[in-house]
């Protein structure tokens, strides 16, 4: 059995202008200690599909269909309370901005700490003293436990961010954009922590990320995400060497590579318009091969190889 | 932004709690521009003419607010009434509005000392109570004792208009700040307009936006504020039907169990305040984008 | 970001220059505008000889940038002048009523703060719900309620139809000689010398006026409350601690409320404007003797020397509050503390 898995999930925003389809019919699966790349332009619906697994949308968001199963209980039935056992302790989340995550009037131990103190009844001086050691295990100085965030560069809060995301011993980690309000030295040491995690803790982890380079040497599958929609799924191999759907091919190239004279590529057209999305295959209006199936019905995710699924007409026999 | 633009953004498909306050208060601002516009034609009674009724009737169907102790219709009082808020409030709203905004714009503009000092003076007369500072300049204007009503308004107006013009200054400056670093502004400055050309043709009309909300806000106090200085004794003359008057009259009736004198121009204040509240209260929510979005 | 100790110094070079603008201001405005004061207080029967004599026993007939020194200098000793009506210092009864409008402030904020902190939190706490609709409709009429007439409003239902609280308010004069002065707030006064009764006789006639004006309050710190909760509450980092299996109620007080405090208190603070116009409107309608009735009085009388008397205190307590409020502030926040 798979540690999590995610069947038809149907997320919709109620906007002033209109309903938006964030996610709309997404289905994978993550096994234990796996680590999984999540790719996407922002707006794909990449962290919402994040946030929906911890159950952590918007008031504005709702779930209109679909399972998120994880040890074999569905997350989505789950009460508030008991929904709360599981986040921080089973699944965690690492956020984007380390700027704007951590409470600026609490001591950045104090993360930690209380969530110790709540999910194992800790008393005060153990969970301080734990907090500490993780702090230490993601390379901050203990005695910087008792700062208050603004005192801390980004990358450091980042540091912290993940120690409080690690500190339980999750068995899953959902990392959304851990890395792009970094700076790149800073970048790389938050990777380097990430798969020392996945190797330490045998934790699986999900990499959401706009950056389909940020994948290539932690992850193990790599998802494609358009429109609220995989388009493409596959071992980072096949993603990298054999990538069939259009839209990957085109991210592939538009990746800045060293001693390229070549001009970079750039997918032509822009994001749809989520509120009005284009019919049959998001990607028709921008794909360099589309036909006229395309335009009415949407590919379904095929297999190409063992591993590979596509979600292109172009693969499909008719 | 075109009109039809602006018009979805405050009265979209999807609307919330701010729009229907913003239509109630239109509703009501409305129906008191009617009362006031037509008191002569509607009111029952001569406001100011006294023993129109016995004196200290009950509401009842001739005098539907009741009367008061001179036997003076509280209905139709109230009536006449809404003219004198409207006007005072309106009167005060201008003044204070041509006083505050050129001095925001040009303050703004200019920058340096100047600017400084003005804004230290008007942070602090924003700061003080309003009422206490439209107090003591009643103390010096002397409405209550002027010759004519006319004047009695317009001193009152004054007295009330010296507070609201750090609203209008502080917001226009404001944005100025960030208008006047504008390539169009720089482009203007660079062609050699003149001071007062870029301030009328570029700057004002970029930056007045944000003192709509606070002329609705402003209203709101004005009348307040207004029939506070009646209600002290400070505002109006005491014959003079205007709901802060009739409120301290009916004030000291209280004890003979006349509640009707007061209040009904209490309740009139309150709604007329509300009115305006709720107006500026849901442009405010409406017209700040980072609001809308949420 | 400057540091805690230069910040205070700022503001307290700032306060002083706030309260030295505003006296120059109703200074400017009651000696220069037309009319003479001293005539207009005597009326005009009285022989031109005679007002000249007391413009000189006053210094009004110095020149007015003299008169305008005099004042400041005077009040630097702590010399508020004479009034223009009774020619004779007149500052134990300002300082009098000034510490029987502070009692009443007190009172108000006693009512205030718990009732709008608490209809703010729940509001946005449990937004959409009728409990929101609901304190937010209550906080749209507290602040356009005009506070004398729910003054009148309350006098009329607990003063006079349920006879349970007295309809004037502030401690009766016998009361008032009864109690030895200490701090000049009779509650406080009665309990420092230990005489129960007199507090508990106070305190109900407390009730009303501070219902009045607390009520009135209430609505701009039940609005702030709610807004910068909402605010505080859709930050990442309270997502975040979700996210980390944080009960709500920890999240809301420590995450929402701690933080939401910071600009409460700055809002709030700056409401005390408020509070003290409030005052003077609530003093009146419950015949209350504080120095709002008092300066309405001294405009009524046409006493342009207790007038700007009064105005300055205002002042002072308007700046003081301000000054306090800035520092609560840096204290509060760590990002300003360090």
């Amino acid at each position: 059995m798979s540690l999590l898995r995610v069947n038809n999930l149907r997320v919709v925003f109620e906007t002033p202008y209109g309903q938006v389809k964030a996610v709309d019919g997404v289905s994978f699966e993550i096994e234990r200690g796996e680590v999984v790349g999540l790719v996407g332009e922002s707006g794909s619906g990449k962290s919402t599909l994040g946030l929906s697994i911890m159950k952590l949308l918007p008031p504005n968001a709702r779930i209109l269909s679909g399972q998120v199963i994880y040890n074999g209980v569905d997350l989505l039935r789950l009460k508030e309370d008991e929904l709360r056992k599981i986040r921080g302790k089973e699944i965690s989340m690492i956020f984007q901005d380390p700027m704007t995550t951590l409470n600026p009037t609490m001591r950045v131990g104090e993360h930690i700490a209380e969530a110790l103190m709540y999910h194992y009844n800790m008393d005060k001086e153990e969970a301080w003293r734990i907090a500490k050691e993780v702090l230490e295990s993601v390379g901050i100085p203990a005695e910087r436990a008792m700062d208050y965030p603004h005192q801390m560069s980004g990358g450091m809060r980042q540091r912290v961010m993940i120690a409080t995301a690690i500190a339980l011993k999750p068995k899953l980690i959902i990392a959304d954009e851990p890395t792009s309000a970094l700076d790149v030295i800073v970048q790389d040491h938050i990777l380097e922590l990430l798969k020392d995690l996945r190797d330490r803790n045998k934790a699986s982890i999900i990499l959401i990320t706009h950056d389909l380079s940020v994948t290539a040497d932690i992850a193990d599958r790599v998802l494609i995400m358009y429109a609220g929609r995989i388009l493409e799924v596959g071992t980072v191999e096949h993603i990298y060497y054999h990538p069939h759907h259009p839209y990957t091919q085109g991210l592939l190239k538009s990746i800045p590579k060293l001693g390229s004279k070549s001009e970079l590529y750039i997918i032509p057209g822009s994001p749809p318009d989520m509120t009005n999305p284009p019919s049959g295959c998001r990607f028709h209006p921008r794909c360099p091969y589309a036909r006229g199936i395309c335009m009415k019905e949407a590919p379904p995710l095929v297999k190409v190889e063992k591993g590979h699924l596509v979600a292109c007409w172009l693969y499909i026999e008719r | 932004m075109l009109m039809t633009d602006v018009l979805r953004h405050v009265w979209p498909k999807r609307r919330g709690i701010e729009h229907y306050m913003l239509l109630m208060g239109i509703v009501i601002v409305i129906c008191l521009t009617i009362m006031a516009l037509l008191a002569p034609i509607i009111a029952p009674y001569d406001p100011i003419k006294t023993y129109v009724g016995k004196p200290y009737t009950p509401p009842c169907t001739e005098h539907l607010f009741g009367t008061d102790r001179m036997g003076r219709d509280v209905f139709s009082r109230i009536l006449w009434g809404a003219r004198s808020a409207l006007a005072v409030a309106s009167l005060a709203v201008v003044i204070a509005a041509a006083i505050g905004i050129p001095l925001g714009l040009l303050s703004g503009y200019i920058g340096g000392p100047i600017d400084r000092i003005l804004s230290l003076i008007m942070d602090s007369i924003y700061a003080f109570p309003s009422l206490i500072m439209a107090l003591a300049v009643a103390a010096a204007l002397n409405p209550g004792g002027a010759t004519s009503i006319t004047s009695a308004m317009i001193n009152t107006s004054l007295a009330i208009s010296v507070v609201y013009i750090p609203s209008y200054f502080r917001v226009v400056r404001a944005t100025v700040l960030s208008v006047r670093e504008n390539l169009y502004v720089k482009a203007a400055q660079a062609l050699g307009a003149d001071v007062l050309t870029i301030l009328t043709k570029y700057v004002a009309p970029n930056s007045l936006a944000p003192a709509i909300p606070i002329i609705s806000m402003n209203f709101a106090d004005a009348i307040l504020t207004a029939s506070g200085l009646s209600f002290l004794g400070v505002g109006l003359p005491p014959y003079f039907p205007d709901w802060g008057v009739d409120l301290a009259t009916g004030w000291r009736d209280l004890p003979n169990g006349a509640w009707w004198m007061s209040f009904f121009p209490g309740l009139m204040i309150f709604l007329a305040t509300l009115a305006f509240m709720m107006i500026g209260d849901a442009l405010n929510e409406l017209l700040n984008p980072r609001r809308g979005m949420k | 970001m400057a540091g805690l100790r230069e910040y205070i110094i700022v503001r307290l070079i700032l306060t002083p220059a706030m309260v030295l603008i505003l006296l120059t201001v109703v200074f400017l405005i009651l000696r220069v505008l037309p009319g003479d004061p001293v005539r207009a207080s005597v009326g005009p029967k009285v022989p031109e000889e005679y007002v000249q004599k007391i413009r000189h026993e006053l210094g009004l007939d110095k020149p007015l940038y003299q008169q305008y020194i005099d004042y400041i200098v005077g009040l630097l000793h702590g010399d508020f002048g004479k009034s223009l009506i009774t020619r004779r210092s007149f500052k134990e009864e300002l300082l009098s009523r000034f510490a029987a409008s502070l009692e009443l402030a007190l009172c108000s904020m006693l009512v205030a703060i718990p009732l709008g902190l608490s209809l703010g939190y729940l509001g946005a706490t449990r937004r959409g719900s009728s409990l929101d609709h609901i304190s937010r409709l209550l906080g749209v009429a507290s602040y356009s309620i005009p506070v004398f007439w729910l003054g009148v409003i309350l006098q009329l239902i607990f003063g006079i139809w349920l006879g349970i609280f007295p309809v004037t308010g502030g401690a009766p004069p016998s009361i008032k000689f009864r109690v030895p002065r200490i701090t000049g707030m009779v509650m406080l006064d009665s309990l420092l010398s230990g005489d129960i009764e007199a507090f508990l006789i106070t305190v109900k006639h407390m009730v009303l006026p501070s219902l009045t004006l607390g009520f009135v309050i209430s609505g701009v710190i039940n609005k702030v409350t709610r807004n910068a909760m909402l605010e505080v509450l859709s930050e990442d980092y309270v997502i975040a601690a979700k996210a980390r299996g944080i009960p709500d109620f920890r999240i809301k007080i420590k995450y929402g409320l701690r933080n939401a405090l910071i600009p409460i208190l700055t809002i709030a603070g700056l409401q005390f404007a408020l509070l003290m116009g409030g005052a003077v409107l609530t003093e009146s309608t419950f015949s209350y003797s504080g120095l709002g009735t008092y300066m309405r009085d001294a405009v009524l009388s046409r006493d342009y020397t207790v007038v700007q008397a009064a105005v300055t205190l205002y002042a002072i307590i308007v700046a003081f509050v301000n000054l306090v409020v800035d520092i609560i502030y840096a204290l509060l926040d760590p990002r300003i503390r360090y």
